[in-house]
């Protein structure tokens, strides 16, 4: 047993130099431009922005750990996502405590809520999963209506960040952009690990998967905590953010089915795919309502996603690239060279 | 080596497996045959976990598995080819292959195992960056057992391999399986509806009928006796 501890940490640091070495070059550059961004005193709008836009891509990419790698449909990350809020934001109410140190918190007692939903959920598959855990939102959200420590259907306000108006803006927006570097890194490490490779056996033939060795029950459940604590942190801040929390506006069918449509038209094969759906797809959404309106804005939306999710099943990056389309396997040449040996 | 005694499964109310026992001997090479819906697939299920005997034992080398998850089942060295194959088609042959060696213990013997491999199914080592999907059947059913393979095990259970492909290409992967039976003495058990050909190549064979064990002989006992193959086997 020591032996094999010793060795999967030799695996997990090779792999780590691995990382730091190849593709996120560029998502360090990235990271370091966005951040920097606010020294150019960008206008609110811009901030607010890209706050949501970071958002949506952090909850397409924890999303992606069970929809897209083990291909677990899952129509209710707003339930974790409206977890972390309610955590954070009652937290604050009662005791005074910052949502920017409890949000770390409330995303465990997210996963914590996921782990003990997922064990029986994840037992379902297809359609059926699928319709559970869009009931899981609808049910969490009329649990946390009829109570009364969660001030029931009335929601409740919260108090303002201890800064001016640009000022706040500014630091929701660099909490989000380290909450998307988290979620893409922890989702990198992921697809990369033995985790991921489980998970993407199980979303081809769970079976087969299983008799190989791999422990399904556990991954899935794993995969399941992991994405519900991210979008337990998203949540968390969110709620700050909005400074009022509803159950109608943190247990939101919408954010949940958004969620899914990003990830979707970015590509669920990729780490990055859902984040580049959900960036591209916020920036068109935006300038498609400042052009034409909002109501046509809507309508011209709902009939793109249609198109591009007909015509290009595995999503943009799907359709750019041949290596990210249906072809699992393609990371695996990573693992082949730097860790799969043993 | 693998001892199944008086093993029982129900679908929901209807019985499946009736008081069940099979045994397979270190380097046996067992073939179990019946006819269609006689239990074949869900007895070689429940050995290898996917399903829950209702009562009976199963025990691989004195270990009780009838308890066990799959996975550990699998990483004991009781290794299950399913019918239908059951690949992944959006992966290359060798991913699927490398992936047979998902448990450390396996994992430690990649480039090995994927030299036997190739070694006994030469046609795969010319497509190894092949999708499976595109492959044709025999050579998916190759991959299948290849995968098996990767594994390591000690008794390999193989479901129907060859279901589906022509008569010359199911001599040849029966032929290969009997290779390795002999030169790694590995354990076999084979579902086969190649019955002829399934009796040639093994020791001994059972036989299911609606859910029982009828008969239990020698591969020679069921070739020699008229009467026997007759009854049991229609040939």
């Amino acid at each position: 047993m020591p032996m094999m501890i010793s060795a999967s940490l030799n695996i997990a640091m090779r792999g780590r130099g691995q990382q730091l070495r190849s593709a996120p070059l560029g998502m360090v550059a990235a990271t370091v431009l966005l951040a920097l961004l606010p020294l150019t005193h960008p206008s609110e709008y811009l901030l607010s922005f890209l706050f949501i836009a970071f958002m949506y891509a952090s909850l397409a990419s924890s999303w992606n750990i069970v929809g897209g790698f083990a291909g677990y449909l899952s129509f209710g990350h707003a339930a974790f996502f409206g977890i972390g809020g309610y955590a954070t934001g009652l937290a604050l109410l009662h005791s005074g405590w910052s949502p920017f140190i409890t949000a770390i918190p409330a995303a465990l007692l997210a996963g914590l809520f996921a782990a003990l939903v997922g064990y029986p959920v994840l037992r379902l598959r297809g359609p059926y999963f699928a319709l559970v855990t869009l009931i899981l939102t609808m049910v969490v959200r009329l649990v946390v209506m009829n109570l009364s420590w969660t001030k029931a259907a009335q929601g409740f306000w919260l108090p303002f960040p201890p800064f001016d108006n640009w000022t706040s803006r500014a630091v929701f927006y660099e909490v989000m952009l380290a909450i998307l570097v988290l979620t893409l890194l922890v989702v990198r490490w992921v697809q990369y690990s033995k985790l991921g490779i489980g998970l993407i056996m199980i979303r081809n033939d769970e079976e087969a998967a299983q008799t190989f060795g791999v422990d399904a029950t556990f991954l899935k459940v794993t995969a399941f905590v992991l994405s519900a604590a991210l979008a337990g942190l998203v949540g968390g801040i969110f709620a700050y953010y909005r400074t009022y929390v509803h159950p109608n506006t943190m247990f939101d069918a919408y954010i949940s089915v958004t969620t899914v449509l990003m990830a979707l038209f970015g590509g669920r094969h990729i780490w990055f795919g859902p984040t580049l759906g959900a960036i591209t797809l916020s920036v068109l959404s935006e300038l498609l309502t400042l052009s034409i309106g909002t109501e046509i804005a809507r309508v011209v939306f709902g009939l793109l996603l249609v198109a591009v999710v007909v015509t290009m099943p595995d999503g943009i990056l799907g359709f750019t690239s041949r290596s990210a389309r249906a072809h699992d396997g393609s990371w695996l040449k990573f693992l082949r060279r730097e860790k799969w040996k043993s | 080596m693998l001892e199944v005694r008086d093993l029982s499964f129900r679908y929901d109310a209807q019985p499946a497996i009736v008081d069940v026992s099979l045994a397979v001997q270190q380097g046996e090479f067992v073939a179990l045959l019946g006819s269609n819906g006689a239990g074949k697939t869900t007895l070689l299920r429940i050995i290898s976990g996917l399903l829950r005997p209702a009562s009976g034992t199963i025990a691989f080398d004195g270990q009780r598995l009838d308890s066990l998850q799959p996975h550990r089942i699998c990483d004991l060295g009781l290794v299950h080819v399913p019918e239908g194959r059951q690949l992944f088609p959006s992966m290359t042959v060798r991913e699927n292959l490398e992936l047979g060696a998902y448990l450390p213990a396996a994992r430690r013997h990649l480039a090995a195992s994927l030299e036997y491999v190739i070694h006994l199914f030469p046609k795969l080592g010319a497509r190894l960056g092949q999708l499976v999907g595109t492959l044709s059947g025999g050579e998916q059913q190759m991959v299948a057992i290849g995968r098996g393979l990767m594994a390591g095990p000690r008794l390999l259970m193989l479901d129907e391999p060859t279901l589906g492909l022509s008569p010359a290409l199911a001599t040849e992967i029966l032929h290969t399986v009997r290779q390795l039976n002999k030169e790694r003495s590995l354990g076999v058990l084979l579902v086969s509806q190649d019955v002829v050909q399934a009796l040639q190549l093994a020791h001994s064979a059972y036989v299911l009928q609606n859910g029982r064990m009828v008969r239990h002989g020698t591969a020679e006992e069921f070739l020699g006796d008229e009467s026997l193959r007759q009854a049991y086997l229609g040939i």
